[in-house]
């Protein structure tokens, strides 16, 4: 009993601070004058961001959402795969 | 008061907390929200390359005429939430299976694979005003076939007229560092630094490189890449932009031990520019990209050591992309196209290590459809064009630096292909 009292306690109090920062909360953080940010953009600029940090994580896909491959694969096509078979060809005979 | 009662009580805590988490993220605006502390989201798709051309892939290899098909099943779950009031968590895990087929002349094979399943996990820290330190680490993991044996080697397609030409590699770990800076609600600035660990794999020796030979397994370990990112976004109105800009430096990659080529340090930016007037005009966005990479240092015959090749092997790489969307009700949907152009290298033209100038098209139509708050729909059909410039061989040869010596190597006329490209796939959110 002493321990759900105790375990319920943690949990009000853990959970109040929670409460109260949701009704102020930003999705995306905040400016320093206070504003809530662009929750989009800044999205879109970390996503961006990670992806050409990670341009070589896998030739077959970036971790994102198929449906946004369109949007973020244009990396994998600037970059050539330097292992594909290649006609390296054969010393020609004197 | 009983523990399942205080646990509800934190669950709602937490999901008061966590707020609203955006969905339809894939439709143009994307500002629909859901209200749950977390948000999961399925998501699939089934996408057919079709392509013939005045040759095969390799070019060199066979002078019949090509062609080819490539079936794409990428399917993935996506976890965002916010488990603490000041922390944004994303989590995502994608695999996928291909069968593709090339019926070339020649050159004809196939294979039918899992891909390999790529995962990230991304946090983001919200509790400081003015910035917002993030940490993410994606890996790849090695459920893919990267030894093709037999003809099934010959399955590996031009990438400029099917999504997937490489059907495995080994364990890439990518953990990156970074920051938004808001400098303005709507004006951020965000950098990062990623380091990709890449894991060596074994593959199949080149098919092309000895003719008659048979295959081998042979152990292929890629450098590793260290890059450093710079991002802007701005927004005002209707219009929104954003710059990227990265530079990326290579490891050494290694061939059955020994070194084989360490990649020069490669630039790419990108800027992308949208227009959005649902009510007016739709929504316009206009991307343009161009990848530079310096000198590589590259294994001449003889040579104890890497040397940096005397011209540059890497050609320039540059692409523009422009999409329309109209809404209809749920409808969202309008004309795609893009191009792309890869100058020739600095390599003489006679010599084996030019690669010539080439150009891809494509134009097709993309359609979106929002079946409720919480599932969508996509299509996208495009038709491509491929045209690559001619290589030159006097005498069925040209001069290899490699080896000091004039080899044997077809010449190869101009290659014009044309392709289709058709996706369908869903989103469900829940």
């Amino acid at each position: 009993m002493r321990s759900t009292v105790m375990i319920a306690a943690f949990i009000a109090a853990a959970g109040l601070p929670f409460a109260t920062f949701a009704q102020t909360r930003c999705a995306e953080g905040r400016t320093t004058g206070g504003q809530c940010v662009d929750e989009q953009l800044a999205a879109s600029t970390r996503q961006t961001a990670i992806i050409f940090s990670q341009s070589k994580i896998s030739h077959t896909a970036f971790p994102v959402l198929p449906s946004q491959d369109a949007r973020y694969r244009y990396p994998n096509e600037l970059i050539p795969n330097p292992l594909p078979p290649a006609g390296t060809g054969t010393p020609a005979a004197n | 008061m009983r523990l399942g009662t205080g646990i509800k009580l934190f669950a709602a805590g937490m999901a008061m907390a966590a707020g609203p988490v955006a969905a339809r993220a894939d439709l143009p605006g994307g500002a629909a929200t859901v209200n749950a502390p977390w948000s999961i989201t399925m998501a699939s798709e089934v996408r057919y390359y079709s392509w013939k051309g005045t040759r095969g892939s390799p070019a060199g290899v066979s002078s019949e005429r090509g062609s080819g098909t490539q079936i794409y099943v990428p399917y993935a779950l996506q976890l965002v939430g916010m488990p603490h009031g000041l922390l944004k968590v994303e989590l995502l895990g994608r695999g996928g299976w291909v069968r593709a087929r090339q019926s070339t002349g020649g050159l004809s094979g196939d294979v039918s694979t899992a891909t390999d399943t790529v995962v990230s996990g991304t946090a983001t820290y919200l509790g400081v005003n003015g910035i917002q330190p993030f940490v993410s680490l994606s890996a790849n993991l090695p459920t893919g076939k990267s030894a093709l044996m037999g003809s099934a080697a010959n399955a590996r397609m031009d990438p400029d007229l099917v999504e997937i030409s490489t059907f495995g590699e080994g364990w890439n770990v990518g953990p990156t560092l970074g920051f938004n800076l808001p400098l303005t609600s709507s004006f951020i600035v965000t950098a990062s630094a990623g380091y990709t660990w890449r894991g060596a794999f074994n593959r199949e020796n080149s098919l092309v490189a000895v003719p008659g030979t048979a295959q081998s397994l042979t152990s292929i370990d890629p450098g590793d890449v260290f890059t450093a990112t710079l991002a802007l976004g701005y927004s005002a109105g209707p219009w929104s932009a954003k710059l990227t800009a990265s530079v990326s430096e290579e490891t050494t990659t290694a061939e059955s031990g020994v070194a084989l080529y360490k990649a020069g340090r490669r630039y790419l930016a990108h800027a992308s520019l949208s227009y959005s007037q649902p009510e007016f005009w739709g929504v316009t966005t206009l991307n343009a990209s161009i990848a530079h990479s310096n000198r590589n240092q590259v294994r001449y015959a003889g040579a104890p050591d890497l040397l940096t090749e005397t011209l540059n092997a890497n050609a320039n790489v540059y692409r523009l992309g422009l999409e329309h969307l109209v809404p209809v009700g749920a409808l969202w949907l309008g004309p795609t196209g893009s191009y792309l152009h890869r100058d020739n290298n600095s390599y003489n033209s006679m010599t084996l290590q030019n690669v010539p100038a080439k150009d891809r098209y494509s134009a097709g139509l993309v359609a979106r459809y929002a079946a409720s708050d919480t599932v969508t729909f996509n299509l996208r059909a495009e038709h491509v064009w491929v045209r690559e410039n001619e290589r030159l061989a006097i005498n069925g040869q040209q001069f290899s630096v490699y080896a000091d010596a004039f080899v044997l190597s077809p010449a190869v006329p101009v290659v014009s292909s044309t392709g289709w490209q058709i996706a369908g796939g869903f989103n469900i959110k829940f």
